[in-house]
């Protein structure tokens, strides 16, 4: 009963500071969880599904397999629940989904499939906001495409650098950190992916000029 | 000032823009980079393209995730399960380690006593030749050691009875590898002899020999109780406990207890090993 009082009360927290009381919010979910109640669980998935989801899906060009490695991240957080040694709930579940993503990329490249499938069907389109006019909508929606093609082109150590400092705005230190290599080596593979990028998109560079 | 427009833009290095915009330069390359990029209009293109990428990477779109990520109450246990399993394998990890080590140690001594047995009985030099030396100054030992005795009977008085002890000890000499030399005998060369006959020289042979000149007061042989009915002062204690029989297995039972000590070192390492996965197994029923 204390447990929900104190769930409620850092609900009440988030409204009024959303960074502090949603971090406030995890901590007594997964105080709640390790002792044993799987709702409190499944309450951090459902407040972390949807980034957590964005994140690998930037790093695995496949929306299936991209599922399955939030779906692993999410029982890899579940089985070490214990070893969570406090800080930002957040940062150590896209830690777990990160090096996730990294196991499946390792065991692509013994099996290499067909990256980002969902590119080749058309009739697939990226969720906009409703306000947004239906010409930036289209253009939005080609640029993600584009963009998405030179990611997947791109080698997955740089693409999981280029994302994690453009995308998650993990600091050098902190991605040399997650992959388990040199902060020279971070800089290095988020310098030389972006050139290749440019490169890459340098046919269609007019999409993401103004 | 604008040295750059004079250089095809092919020239330019590409690299040092990505690391302008990734504020990762010297004072002295950040100062080329600005002037590529103030002076090469397709550098400064190329700068405002890496911003623009890097900007539409965060915002890049993606589609809707096809499946919600909560765990059923199965998922639960099942992971449950396994981070038990986890845990015991944390915690059998040097269990696992350390039956490793000791039976890689214990199949290496098997393996080289096994090795050692085949080589000693095609091989002159081998221990088993060391063995079979030191069977052969075992049996030459007693007779040895009857003749040597008398004198030493006589002897005994005459020296300490310290003295008499060794010159008790020197009968066994070639047996046990550390009896002592008699100072007027030829029982121990005798038993040199019969060690060094075998061609076990570097070890009987030296043994003995080291024995019957430096070594400490070691066992007596079979003869000394047999052929003297009462050693000199207080002899006795020592020469009664101190027998051959002990001594002319001694090469024989080594062998033998290491071997054993192997395949017990084996066999303790192989039950360390399987026991973490046995527990598991225990732990899942």
């Amino acid at each position: 009963m204390a447990d929900g009082r104190v769930v409620i009360e850092a609900q009440e927290a988030e409204i009024r500071h959303p960074d502090d009381a949603g971090q406030g919010i995890d901590l007594a979910m997964v105080e709640q969880a390790l002792r044993g109640e799987l709702d409190a669980f499944n309450q951090l998935v459902v407040r972390h599904q949807d980034h957590l989801f964005a994140l690998v899906y930037r790093l695995v060009p496949d929306r299936d397999q991209a599922a399955d490695v939030v779906q692993e991240a999410f029982f890899s957080a579940y089985r070490n629940l214990g070893a969570f040694r406090g800080g930002s709930v957040k940062s150590w579940l896209g830690r777990i989904a990160v090096n996730e993503a990294m196991d499946l990329q390792r065991s692509r490249r013994r099996r290499p499939s067909q990256p980002y499938p969902e590119l080749e069907d058309e009739s697939w389109q990226p969720p906009a906001e409703q306000t947004v006019e239906p010409e930036s909508r289209t253009l939005a929606a080609e640029r993600s495409r584009a963009l998405a093609s030179a990611l997947a082109a791109l080698p997955f150590d740089q693409r999981n650098c280029i994302v994690l400092f453009d995308v998650e705005g993990y600091d050098y230190g902190e991605i040399a950190r997650i992959m388990g290599v040199s902060v020279g080596t971070v800089k290095s593979r988020i310098h030389r992916g972006r050139v290749a990028l440019r490169a890459s998109l340098e046919p269609v560079r007019e999409l993401f000029r103004g | 000032m604008h040295s750059n427009s004079t250089t095809p833009h092919a020239a330019h290095d590409e690299l040092l823009l990505a690391r302008l915009y990734g504020d990762d330069l010297d004072e002295r390359d950040r100062a080329r980079a600005l002037d590529l990029v103030a002076t090469c209009e397709e550098c400064a293109g190329s700068f405002a393209d890496l911003g623009a990428i890097a900007t539409a990477t965060a915002a890049m779109a993606v589609p809707p995730r096809p499946r919600g990520f909560t765990l059923s109450e199965a998922d639960a246990a099942r992971l449950r399960r396994r981070s038990d399993d986890g845990s015991l394998h944390g915690l059998f990890g040097w269990t696992r380690a350390l039956g490793g080590s000791m039976a890689a140690i214990g199949l290496a001594g098997v393996v080289a006593l096994g090795a050692v047995s085949a080589l000693g009985t095609g091989s002159v030099v081998g221990p088993q030749s060391d063995r079979g030396a030191l069977t052969v100054a075992a049996q030459a030992a007693p007779t040895a050691a009857s003749a040597y005795l008398p004198g030493t009977l006589t002897a005994a008085p005459e020296v300490n009875g310290g003295g008499t002890k060794q010159r008790d000890a020197t009968a066994a000499t070639g047996l046990s590898g550390s009896p002592l030399a008699p100072p007027d005998s030829t029982a121990a060369p005798a038993a040199s002899q019969a060690a060094g006959s075998s061609a076990a020289s570097s070890a009987t042979g030296d043994a003995a020999m080291d024995g019957s000149l430096n070594g400490p007061t070691g066992p007596t042989a079979d003869g000394n109780d047999a052929g003297s009915p009462a050693p000199a002062s207080s002899d006795d204690s020592f020469t009664s406990k101190s027998t051959g029989g002990g001594s002319n297995s001694g090469g024989p039972d080594a062998w033998t207890i290491a071997l054993a000590g192997s395949v017990g070192l084996l066999a303790l390492g192989l039950l360390l090993l399987a026991a973490p996965r046995l527990a598991a197994r225990r732990a899942r029923r």
